[in-house]
């Protein structure tokens, strides 16, 4: 191959001051004939040009022919086709496919190509060729390039170039100069130059050659020195062997001393852990005799607190977590029974003095607060019909009891741990003596209350007999209970023609509010005590087995108060979806602690809807004061999800259903009302007392947030009084419906205006709008008729001139010829107008009342439709009947005389 | 409970006059609701009634809101004869209002007949001084001249609008009462009225 590069270097490319970087031997690809080279050229004056050579051989293989020329910067692509294929392919003009003969020369060939391109401005594109052909060469190109050789294109060289071509080095380089500057005549004497030069050069050999003879002797002398050296290291091997043989027995013998001492070690360790285990067992086991003594021989009151003490013990040694396995070793088998038998004497003890304290407390306790109950209620009753009316009944408290009961709180903790079936048993004596006592403690609380209403009302009855109410002890309300069921007045109804006094709504509400704000401490108060008591929010799956049938009937029961709440939305909501935010756990425990409320208040929900009920006999607003006070309540109170909150919240939707039976009730009676037989219908008496029921309501609604309820019911009530007024409008056997109408929307008006509820804003504007209407309605219905015929004539004429006959042409029709016009003016004499007007004012005085005083407003009304109608005539005769001569026998003077006379006459 | 001595309950009516968008109804709507409407529409003519405490004593007072425009004077003849006070109302910001009112004056004593019928002046816009085109010593001037108060007002703040209703009430009683102690001898008059009244019962 470099024969092969050197001629062609020779014969070609020399001549044109080129030289061959690379070549590479080709054949058209598929014809492998036609053998060419590739040469990649640079030119030697301008380095930077770079070609690409086809050369031919000729025909008869000596000679070397260029057959084709590229800049290397023409060309596009060089295409690789892939790493293993003998293919290149090269984009310029055309593509040019060839078939390389050696991938090695292929490979030098590419790199050069494309090391050589690195530094054009315009490179060719290479494709499909190995990415390491490509850096790898272009790495080496970096670190020819760090030394300093600059651009050179020698360095591009591949192996194939590099055997022949040897450039001095720097060193070779700066020597041969050293040498020439030495030698200065050279230049000028090159014989002289050689002689020296030739000199020198044998005296180097001399002196070669005797260092050479000189080397012998020492030569032999390291040999001998080398063999002593190996006959000593192979003495060092064989005593090492030896040491090696004696050690390798000393480790076997170390081992088993080490094993052994293991063995050892482990076993001490088992030893002390074993200790250790029992050490802990025996003492947390072991209750103190000290401890025991209390145990066996405590009573109760006095020894509370060693009680507690050696309780605890106890429960540490019970509960203590004895190691698996250590439970079958028959002495902790004996010390569990002998602890056992101290748990039963613990909670035998512990159990029955609670359950007698419980009881006793229900008992006694109760005796005496019944007993001051009655004792309060005495004097009251006796000074009822004086001053005592301010001063707030009590509900009592259980602070006593709850005082009394707090020492054992830790107690009842121990008995909870130690002995669950004593514990619930206990937790339901509580409760039932507890509900007990508080249904008696309610049951006069409530009854208090209900007095207080009966006193008051009484003192109203005057002709109630005080001798009655006088008669002392809880017989006595209860008779006067029935008396007022017996003469309780009916509920005050829109219809009624008389709007009955609301008196009793302030004191009603104060007993309610008073009811209600004694009722919150004392449940919660209750409540509180039991969580820490019976110690409720220590949640523990088998207690609540014993809740849970209690919490049956407590859930079905707030399900029923649920379902009711449906259609009156976010009255039991407070609770229920507060209850979602908590977490599972916090729920069942909540549920548990309602549930233990509900045991211990059996009574309260019935109570309070007894209440309520009452209210409803002594004010037929009662049920607005309910719904606001509780309510406020329950809105008010913290702990959404607590008993006394779902018992107000179901209490809640009671009083909101009364509430709703109420406004129906009146809703109803509104469309019930009969119109009465007088002359003069007037004004309707749910129109007249609706503004007293607003003012009554808003007054009771006053900043509550119920209010919306209230504005609810108010549209409904108005638009049901709209159709109600339009509706009995033509049920008066006098009154004209327009009046009716115009009458009772003016009222109406008046009375939104006056109250000034924002939402009947839209109500008072169409009633305004009613009333004009009514008021047009009724003044065109009679301004006619004073001038009826007149009025009938000219409609006609009107028609016609409206159906395209020409007003000039309106006097050749025969119902409206002149003639015609003259005859009907003639019957409308000025005598005969104003004796109609006055006729007419007097109807209008009839049907109107006096109360809406629009008399002046209907005949100031008429008055203007009356001189219209008049223009209005004297314009059509000028239109249709110009040239007759015809006018109306009164003239615009003669009317505004006439209702002068009308008016200076009443 | 009230509505019997309801009938017994003196009943006071009041006439509002004055030229177009003086503020008649303005007066009246603040007089009646607390209400100050502020975008004007013509009354055509409107009645109201309101129970208020006269010194100490529940009356009923009527007030007959009437319209300013009006193409013929005898039609105000009807409620001029109804009414037993009245307020006559000017602008102190348009001129043209404050001489109507000599007008309206002139019919309210020929329909009345009476010199001495219970009457204000009332000058309005009060809170418009500025604008003020009616000075006070010529409004106070033509008072004099009638021999009636002259009262200064804004239905817009409120100003002395209880006052003019309250006033006119007294002079109404008390004319009332001058009546009656005179009715004894003559009173075609009175008897009529009470004659009247006994019809709509």
């Amino acid at each position: 191959m470099a024969a092969t590069r050197h001629t062609l270097q020779r014969e070609i490319f020399t001549v044109n001051d080129e030289k061959i970087l690379s070549i590479c031997h080709v054949c058209k690809a598929y014809k492998k004939k036609k053998s060419s080279f590739l040469c990649l050229v640079s030119a030697t004056d301008t380095p930077e040009t770079f070609m690409v050579y086809q050369v031919k051989r000729n025909n008869d293989k000596s000679a070397f022919k260029k057959k084709q020329c590229w800049l290397l910067s023409d060309i596009r692509i060089i295409d690789g086709i892939n790493a293993d294929s003998m293919d290149l392919e090269l984009h310029i003009d055309k593509i040019y496919k060839w078939s390389t003969t050696n991938s090695q020369e292929r490979r030098n060939f590419i790199n050069n190509l494309y090391t050589v391109s690195c530094g054009l401005p315009q490179r060719p594109e290479f494709k499909n060729i190995p990415k390491e052909w490509l850096t790898a060469e272009s790495s080496s190109i970096v670190s020819n390039d760090n030394s300093t050789m600059g651009y050179n294109s020698d360095f591009l060289q591949s192996p194939l170039i590099a055997g022949e071509y040897q450039p001095i080095t720097n060193k070779e380089a700066t020597d041969l100069s050293s040498l020439m500057e030495n030698c200065y005549y050279a230049v000028s004497n090159a014989e002289l130059f050689m002689d020296t030069l030739s000199k020198d050069l044998s005296i180097l050999d001399g002196e070669n050659i005797q260092s050479v003879l000189a080397s012998e002797p020492q030569v032999l002398q390291l040999m001998s020195g080398i063999e002593a050296a190996i006959n000593e290291a192979s003495l060092v091997e064989a005593q090492l062997t030896v040491y090696d043989e004696a050690l390798g027995r000393i480790r076997e013998a170390m081992e088993r001393v080490g094993q052994k001492n293991h063995a050892i070690h482990i076993a001490n360790r088992n030893a002390k852990l074993l200790l250790e285990q029992l050490e802990v067992v025996i003492t947390q086991l072991t209750v103190s005799n000290e401890h025991q003594r209390i145990l066996n021989e405590a009573e109760l009151p006095g020894h509370k607190n060693e009680l507690i003490v050696a309780g605890t013990e106890l429960l540490k040694a019970i509960s203590f977590p004895l190691p698996l396995g250590l439970d079958k070793l028959s002495a902790v088998a004996e010390q569990k029974k002998r602890l056992d038998k101290l748990r039963a004497k613990f909670s035998l003890l512990v159990a029955r003095h609670l359950n007698n304290l419980f009881i006793h407390l229900g008992n006694d306790i109760g005796e005496t607060i019944a007993l001051t109950n009655t004792t309060v209620q005495q004097p009251n009753v006796i000074t009822s019909s004086s001053t005592n009316q301010k001063s707030d009944f009590k509900l009592s408290t259980h602070q006593v009891i709850q005082k009394e009961l707090e020492p054992y709180t830790e107690l009842m903790k121990l008995l909870q741990a130690l002995d669950q079936k004593a514990f619930t048993q206990l937790t339901k004596v509580y409760t039932k003596t507890m509900g007990s006592l508080y249904q008696r403690n309610f049951k006069f609380f409530f009854e208090e209350a209900k007095d207080r209403l009966i006193i008051r009302r009484l003192q109203h009855h005057q002709h109630h007999s005080h001798s009655t109410s006088k008669s002392s002890g809880n017989v006595a309300p209860k008779a006067d209970t029935e008396t007022i069921n017996s003469s309780s007045p009916p509920v005050c109804l829109l219809s009624n023609e008389v709007w009955s006094p609301q008196g009793e709504g302030a004191l009603l509400d104060s007993v309610l509010d008073n009811v209600l704000s004694q009722l919150q401490p004392v449940c919660l108060a209750e409540q509180a005590f039991c969580i820490t008591f019976l110690h409720l929010d220590s949640f523990l799956s088998a207690s609540t087995k014993v809740n849970l049938q209690v919490a049956k009937d407590e859930s079905s029961s707030c399900s029923s108060g649920n379902s009711g709440a449906d259609d009156i939305h976010g009255l039991a909501s407070p609770g229920s979806t507060n209850i979602n935010d908590l977490t599972k756990l916090e729920r069942q425990v909540n549920e548990q602690v309602r549930a233990t409320m509900a045991a211990i208040f059996p009574s309260l929900e019935t109570e309070l809807n007894n209440l309520i009920t009452f209210l409803e006999k002594i004010d037929s607003f009662w049920c607005m004061y309910v719904l606001v006070r509780l309510s406020q309540h329950v809105m008010s109170a913290q702990d959404t999800g607590s008993f006394l909150s779902m018992t107000f919240a179901s209490a809640l939707v009671q009083a909101k259903r009364a509430f709703d039976k109420f406004m129906q009730m009146q809703q109803q009676s509104v469309l019930d009302t009969k119109i009465n037989r007088r002359n003069k219908c007037g004004i309707l008496p749910y129109v007249e007392n609706f503004g007293l029921f607003a003012k009554t309501a808003e007054n009771i609604f006053k900043n509550s947030d119920r209010k919306i309820d209230l504005e609810k019911w108010y549209t409904k009530l108005i638009a049901t009084m709209f159709e109600a007024i339009i509706s009995h409008s033509t049920e008066h056997h006098k009154t004209p419906p327009e009046v009716v109408k115009m009458e009772n929307f003016h009222h109406l008006h008046d009375l939104l205006s006056q109250l000034k509820i924002s939402v009947l804003d839209h109500q008072r504007k169409e009633a305004k709008q009613k009333y004009q209407e009514a008021l047009k309605a009724y003044v065109t219905r009679y301004f006619g008729r004073p001038l009826e015929k007149l009025n009938f004539f000219f409609d006609g004429v009107q028609a016609k001139v409206g159906a395209g006959v020409k007003e000039s042409e309106i006097s050749y029709q025969m119902a409206f010829s002149r003639q015609e016009l003259r005859r009907v003016v003639k019957e409308y004499p000025a005598r005969e107008v104003k004796k109609g007007l006055e006729h007419l004012y007097r109807k209008v005085e009839k049907h109107l009342c006096e109360e809406e005083n629009l008399l002046q407003v209907v005949w100031r009304e008429m008055q203007g439709e009356f001189i219209a109608q008049y223009i209005n005539i004297e314009e059509l005769i000028q239109r249709c009947y110009p040239d007759s001569n015809v006018t109306l026998e009164f003239t615009i003077q003669n009317i505004l005389e006439f209702f002068s006379e009308i008016a200076l006459s009443h | 409970m009230s509505k019997k001595p309801g009938a017994a309950q003196a009943l006071h009516k009041v006439i509002m006059v004055g030229s177009g968008g003086v503020g008649k109804s303005a007066l009246t709507l603040q007089f009646m609701y607390d209400e100050f409407v502020q975008d004007y529409e013509p009354t055509k003519a409107d009645s109201y009634r309101k129970k208020v405490v006269l010194d100490g004593e529940e009356v009923q007072i009527d007030i007959l809101d009437t319209a300013g425009q009006e193409d013929y004077a005898a039609i105000r003849d009807n409620y001029f004869r109804s009414g037993e006070g009245f307020l006559c109302v000017f602008s102190i910001t348009e001129d043209d209002s404050f001489q109507a009112t000599q007008e309206f004056r002139e019919q309210i004593l020929r329909v009345k007949n009476d010199e001495n019928i219970p009457f204000l002046l009332v000058g309005n816009k009060s809170d418009l001084q500025e604008k003020r085109k009616v000075s006070l010593a010529e409004a106070q001037g033509r008072s004099q001249q009638w021999g009636v108060p002259y009262v200064e007002t804004s239905a817009k703040t409120r100003e002395n609008v209880d006052k003019v209703f309250f006033d006119l009430m007294r002079e109404i009683r008390s004319r009332k009462i001058e009546d009656k102690a005179a009715s004894n001898g003559r009173g075609k008059d009175r008897a009529k009225r009470k004659k009247k009244k006994c019809i709509i019962l």
